[in-house]
């Protein structure tokens, strides 16, 4: 299986700006605000991709974090899956709702696409703008591809592979067996394999 | 996994940790503030969760016990039927009719009604709830 690892903790931060990717081992942080810096930018690139929606996402992630805050007394090593198993909710709930948008919206001959992040638009001028492209194309490769997959496909790659859950943690935040765990994935690469067979 | 499933998850690790390292600042400000708006709402509702969510069930529940308890208590006197009722009711005692002495003839009939009074014959009688 893949030597993918979960990614280190950015170390909590009120500053803006990139992530600065940190070298020491992962460990969860024991301040629940620290540890919701840590993963705040992960959980809404990960509700991005499942729901392909920015201002969802954003809302998703920050329910979330209302949610996990409820859990403060837990043990700080349980907070992980149990933040993941929310948003998994979260995101479920919300694509089962947009689906339904969607169809009453298309009825009814209205388009429901949306992109109103003006600032996610305008160019870094720091950054090679070919770079950028590439960077932008990718992403959005990945994030039609995603798109694309059953449910449950999505969530498992998204917490397996993109996320770095071990099988247990990612069955825990699902609520499945770690059994199904490996079948979903295994099907989610070989049709994310087919859709981005450019990528290989 | 084999080996063009695991390029193109290598590649889409690496499209999404670049996205994660990008995330334009405007994002980053909105979830900073959402974090930390989470921890202020979240600081005064210490309570259990699971307390909160069996909380109002169990309340309601109890409610409805003790109002269905009341009500059984206030409509069944008047609603049960009436055998049911009398029987209920517990047996009245019987009371032996003793004619009062002034209007005795004289003190010959007192005495008959008294060996009347005590004979086994009217004590059988009350017994079954003759008189």
């Amino acid at each position: 299986m893949s030597a993918w690892r979960r990614p280190a903790l950015a170390e909590p931060t009120d500053a803006v700006g990139p992530a600065a990717p940190s070298p020491a081992a992962p460990a969860t942080p024991r301040d629940l605000d620290a540890f919701l810096a840590s993963v705040e930018r992960r959980a809404f690139r990960v509700a991005e991709l499942a729901l392909g929606e920015r201002e969802d996402a954003f809302d998703a992630v920050q329910d979330a974090m209302v949610k996990l805050v409820r859990y403060r007394e837990r043990p700080p090593a349980e907070w992980p899956p149990l933040f993941w198993s929310i948003l998994r909710r979260q995101l479920t709930d919300r694509h089962r709702r947009n689906a339904v948008r969607r169809r009453v919206l298309g009825w009814i001959g209205r388009d429901d696409a949306r992109d109103d992040d003006l600032l996610a638009a305008q160019p870094d001028p720091h950054e090679d703008p070919l770079r950028r492209q590439e960077d932008a194309e990718a992403w959005r490769a990945l994030s039609r591809a995603l798109q694309a997959l059953p449910r449950r496909q999505r969530e498992c790659f998204l917490l397996r592979e993109l996320q770095g859950l071990d099988v247990a943690e990612t069955a825990r935040a699902m609520g499945c067996s770690e059994g199904s765990v490996k079948t979903h994935l295994s099907r989610a690469m070989s049709a994310l394999r087919d859709k981005l067979g450019d990528w290989s | 996994m084999n080996r063009d499933e695991v390029e193109v998850a290598g590649k889409a690790r690496a499209a999404f940790e670049h996205a994660v390292r990008e995330i334009p600042v405007a994002t980053a400000n909105r979830l900073r503030l959402a974090r930390r708006n989470a921890l202020a709402h979240g600081a005064g509702r210490a309570a259990s969760p699971r307390a909160a969510r069996w909380g109002v069930p169990l309340a309601a529940a109890a409610a409805l016990v003790l109002g269905l308890g009341w009500w059984q208590q206030s409509v069944a006197p008047d609603s049960a039927p009436v055998v049911a009722r009398a029987a209920r009711t517990p047996a009245a005692p019987v009371v032996p009719v003793v004619p009062s002495l002034p209007m005795l003839a004289n003190d010959d009939e007192a005495d008959l009604y008294d060996w009347l009074a005590e004979a086994p014959v009217a004590t059988d009688a009350r017994g079954d709830g003759a008189l």
